[in-house]
């Protein structure tokens, strides 16, 4: 009785061994499984993370799109909608057709800067303001070729390094931009060139009285701008802005590298200031002064002490102390300008239009080594190019730039641009400044270091819209004369620091009318505040991006932006990496109006998104002529939070036309469906 | 002889002097009337916060005007200013009949962009009178006034737009296409669905997603055809399909939609749960349901969750 009662709880036992065995067997298989099934799912995240950033925009984007039943060819516009005009960028137009080309754009445009030398920066520009019917480029004037090194030249100094740059100088200054400009506005009548720095230099101005005009003086006023543009069409197109473009880009690089020369020198001991200056010729009796180099009418040589200077000068160039500088500018009489400060805080104070760095019908170039400077303008200043090429170079040290008008990169029918190297910086502009580009303009500023400060906007009132706000029309914004005449390219580059972009009504990364306006910022934990159209935004066929590459960043303004296109336009707000904060009111996030494309993508990092209206924001499509607008919304990763129409992990459409956004770019395809 | 030669020269003389001054009364009063046209319209287009209590008075004084204002607003018609453009629309709708005919007279004009939103006017003021100038303006070279002239046919909703607006669906052009679309949508001329089904997969998003809508009009009429291309190699045919049988609803939508669950395409099986969504049919429902066990991508997922609480909640 005992032993089969054994045997049984033997065998009992031995089953249970059994079971255990095979439970233990079966728990390490699905241990491994869930292994292999995280490793599986962790490879395809990695695989998606490890992308290139646009391949993995990309691919979520068409995911998104193919959700909606879209494709990323519908991305594109007609040239037609309206009678085209004459005045069209080819860049513009080419992204006009395939608008995900921006964020190519942009990329290519902060590459090419990303060196700090003029060169590959201003053919780059110079390339991007032809015209989509132009065949080929016009080159600069140059009279002085042939001329062997001092021809017909008395030296006064004696160093070979600084004479070779005040040579260099002087053949731009006399053999190169007046027969350039002549030859730009050759086929102008006198009355026509003079048209441009009167009758159009006001289209380009406004006024605080609006505010207090009445409907027929307005009116009147608008009917009287709308006859000059015409008036301009005419004969606008014979302008041949491209000579006294490329005579501005020639000396923009040539004096650069005679600058970096001479400075090298200087910082090797071969050369100092006072032994230049006082190394000198010995003048024969009776000589003019002023046939030799350097020490002609209009012309200043300054040494290491604090130095005043004041007038409408040609050529300035001093070697250090606090220096001030009352500049002044006559338009009647169009010439170029070159000023060279090798060191010290110095003040410059525009006080016409057109200085500081300022090409008005020519060209207008100033280099500033070293030293917390101070550039103040009123119109058309600081790194501005009006039918010429303006620039302003800053090598280095924390500056202050004011002005009003068509300022600190800006450009119409030029280029006109702000080369800040570094320091902590502020910008501060009333309109059209801080990366304009204007009809046929490519108007920027590159700021390659420190914490950086652009304001714009608090002068002129947006009375069509608004009581209590203010245009800004600035920091990567371009415009134009609508329908007549299209826009150009603004920009800002930024790569370092920690920066503040504030504006009011169009700004930041906007345009208005064929054109395109841009921000690139790469690092550094930025604020973006805004009121309207901003931010990635475009109004009327044309285009805008801001694309942030790091940095842990605050969006904030209430419509119209955060990738907004409105009027057959298209706009993205990209950013790539950090923990960012959006915020906006109405019409924002990934937002299409009046069959307009929206875009707001980012990529990595747990964002927080807040939106005071639901109904068109966060993936909205505005159903205007009877078809829709796109609205696309993407956060490809992170943990984030929504207050609106967006959520963790999902995919969502909106009631609109046609609007959607994508959380998460959710493993490939091929992963989880067996396709 | 002489004395009746005299009497009627005398005669001609008084005809042509009372003539001269019908004209130059005439000329003097349409004169006037421009005036007051044109002094009213720079308020009524006023886009100024300041000035905006100005605008409706306005336009209400020039709709009052009736058809004595209608030829300076054509004339002003050729504006470039986007908020002028749109205040003559206004105030020409707002007079409706009575400008009609002026309108229509217009549609010969040289100025495409003007007849393109001439065209326009004449859909919002809906009278059928303008169809025959609408049908003349559907040859036009100009696109933009083809797609104003079609959409306004479809607006107005005659007839006798049916063959103008078939002839556009097939317009070279995809906005015109889409005009051509939202036209079918409000014509509902029968012939024109297989073309709509086609132009699901239209290149132009505009047309496809209008074609979409357009069928939906039409009902459980066109279920078959969209059956019939539902798999067609243009996957777009089949996915919109999907949606516009959702949107028709009935048995026969749903027993198409749910022969696209087992599709080796996520994006297809996501519209055809979306369509039985939109179907609200407890029959599709369960066959969801079916399929929630086997399906493994996450955006289908998501739109079963979306059945399955639609369902739960009833």
């Amino acid at each position: 009785m005992i032993l089969p009662q054994k045997e049984h709880l033997r065998q009992r036992a031995r089953k249970n061994v059994i079971a255990t065995g095979i439970d233990r067997l079966f728990i390490m298989y699905m241990r491994f499984l869930t292994f292999l099934l995280i490793l599986m799912s962790g490879m395809g995240v990695t695989v998606a993370q490890n992308l290139p950033d646009t391949v993995y925009e990309r691919q979520a984007l068409e995911k998104l799109m193919a959700l909606m039943n879209l494709q990323l060819t519908d991305l594109t516009f007609r040239d037609d909608y309206t009678k085209k005009d004459s005045f069209r960028l080819a860049t513009v137009a080419n992204l006009m057709r395939q608008p995900y080309g921006m964020i190519h754009f942009v990329e290519q445009f902060k590459d090419t800067c990303r060196n700090q030398k003029p060169e590959p920066i201003f053919s780059f520009a110079l390339e991007q303001i032809g015209k989509e019917t132009q065949q080929f480029r016009w080159e600069a004037a140059d009279l002085s070729q042939g001329d062997s090194l001092d021809r017909g030249m008395n030296l006064f100094y004696r160093s070979l390094e600084f004479n070779r740059l005040l040579r260099k100088a002087d053949k731009y200054l006399y053999k190169v931009f007046p027969p350039s400009a002549d030859s730009a506005f050759a086929w102008l009548t006198p009355e026509e060139k003079s048209f441009l720095m009167k009758q159009f230099k006001q289209l380009l101005l406004e006024d605080t009285l609006d505010q207090s005009r009445s409907p027929q003086q307005i009116d009147s006023i608008q009917d009287a701008e709308e006859e000059y543009i015409k008036q301009f069409v005419r004969f606008g197109a014979k302008i041949r802005k491209d000579i006294i473009v490329s005579a501005g880009v020639a000396a923009a690089i040539e004096l650069h590298r005679e600058i970096n020369l001479l400075l090298d020198e200087i910082k090797a001991g071969h050369l100092s200031a006072r032994g230049i200056l006082s190394d000198t010729a010995v003048l024969p009796p009776r000589t003019g002064i002023a046939q030799y180099l350097g020490r002609k009418e209009g012309w200043a040589i300054g040494g290491p002490e604090d130095n005043y200077y004041k007038g409408d000068s040609h050529f300035i160039i001093d070697f250090g102390g606090n220096d001030r500088y009352d500049l002044v500018y006559n338009p009647d009489n169009p010439h170029g300008t070159i000023i060279i400060d090798l060191a010290g805080n110095d003040i410059y104070n525009g006080l016409t239009d057109f200085t500081v760095g300022s090409g008005g019908m020519n060209v207008g170039l100033l280099f500033d080594i070293s030293g917390d400077d101070i550039y103040s303008g009123k119109d058309f200043s600081l790194g501005s190019g009006f039918f010429g090429f303006g620039l302003l170079y800053d090598a280095a040290g924390n500056d202050r730039y004011y002005g009003d008008t068509h300022v600190q990169g800006a450009a119409t029918f030029g280029i006109g641009s702000i080369l800040d190297l570094g320091g902590n910086d502020v910008y501060s502009a009333a309109l059209y400044g801080q990366g304009f580009g204007g009809p046929e303009g490519a108007g920027f500023i590159v700021d390659y270091l420190g914490n950086d400060n652009y304001l714009a906007g608090n002068k002129y009132k947006d009375v069509l819209r608004y009581d209590d706000h203010y245009l800004s029309l600035s920091q990567g914004f371009a415009y134009g004369f609508r329908p007549y005449v299209s826009g150009g390219i603004g920009a800002i580059i930024d790569y370092k620091g920690n920066d503040n972009y504030v504006s009011d009504i169009f700004a930041q990364g906007t345009s208005y009318w064929w054109a395109l306006g841009m921000i690139y910022d790469s690092s550094g934990n930025d604020q973006y505040v805004s009121y309207q159209y901003a931010q990635g935004a475009a109004t009327h066929m044309t285009l805008g991006i801001l694309l942030d590459q790091s940095g842990n960043d605050f969006y904030r303004g209430k419509g119209l932006m955060q990738g907004c296109g409105h009027d057959y336009s298209c706009a993205i707000m990209l950013d790539r990496y950090g923990d960012d904060i959006y915020h906006a009111v109405d019409l924002s996030q990934g937002a299409g109006s009046a069959n307009g494309f929206g875009i707001m993508l980012d990529a990595r990092g747990n964002d927080a998104y807040y939106v005071m209206k639901t109904n068109n924001t966060q993936g909205f499509g505005d159903a205007r002529r009877d078809f829709g607008s796109i609205g696309l919304f993407l956060d490809l990763s992170g943990t984030d939070r929504y207050d609106g129409n967006g959520g963790e992990n999902r995919f969502w459409q909106t009631p609109s036309k046609w609007g959607g956004g994508l959380d998460e770019f959710i493993l490939p395809d091929s992963a989880v469906s067996g396709l | 002889m002489m004395t009746g030669y005299r009497q009627i020269l005398l005669g001609l003389a008084f005809l042509i002097s009372v003539s001269a001054e019908n004209t130059w009364s005439q000329e003097s009063r349409s004169s006037e009337i421009d005036r007051k046209v044109d002094s009213l319209f720079v308020l009524a287009s006023s886009g100024e916060v300041m000035h905006r209590d100005l605008v409706q008075p306005a336009t209400d004084s020039l709709a009052a005007m009736g058809a004595a204002a209608v030829p300076r607003l054509i004339e002003i018609y050729d504006t470039q200013d986007a908020r002028e453009r749109q205040t003559i629309n206004n105030i020409l709708v707002k007079i409706g009949k009575p400008a009609v005919p002026y309108l229509v007279n217009s549609l010969t004009l040289d100025n495409a962009e003007q007849v393109g939103r001439i065209c326009a006017t004449l859909g919002e003021i809906k009278d059928t009178s303008a169809v025959e100038g609408l049908i003349k303006a559907v040859v036009h070279a100009d696109w933009r006034v083809r797609s104003e002239a079609v959409g306004s046919l479809g607006k107005i909703g005659d007839s006798r737009g049916n063959g103008a607006m078939t002839y556009l669906l097939l317009d070279t052009v995809g906005l015109v296409r889409k005009s051509a679309a939202v036209a079918a949508g409000a014509l509902l001329f029968e012939p024109t669905v297989k073309t709509l089904v086609n132009m699901l997969a239209d290149d132009f998003y505009g047309a496809r997603l209008c074609a979409l809508e357009a069928l939906v009009k039409f009902g459980a009429h066109v279920v078959d055809a969209i059956a019939d291309s539902i798999n067609s190699e243009r996957g777009l045919i089949g996915n919109l399909g999907c949606l516009a049988l959702g949107r028709i609803g009935g048995d026969s939508a749903v027993a198409v939609l749910v022969g696209q669950l087992d599709s080796p395409d996520y994006i297809r099986r996501a519209m055809a749960v979306e369509g039985i969504f939109e179907t609200g049919s407890s029959f599709g429902c369960g066959f969801v349901e079916l399929m929630k066990e086997r399906e493994t991508h996450p955006i289908v997922q998501q739109y079963i969750r979306k059945v399955m609480d639609k369902h739960a909640g009833r």
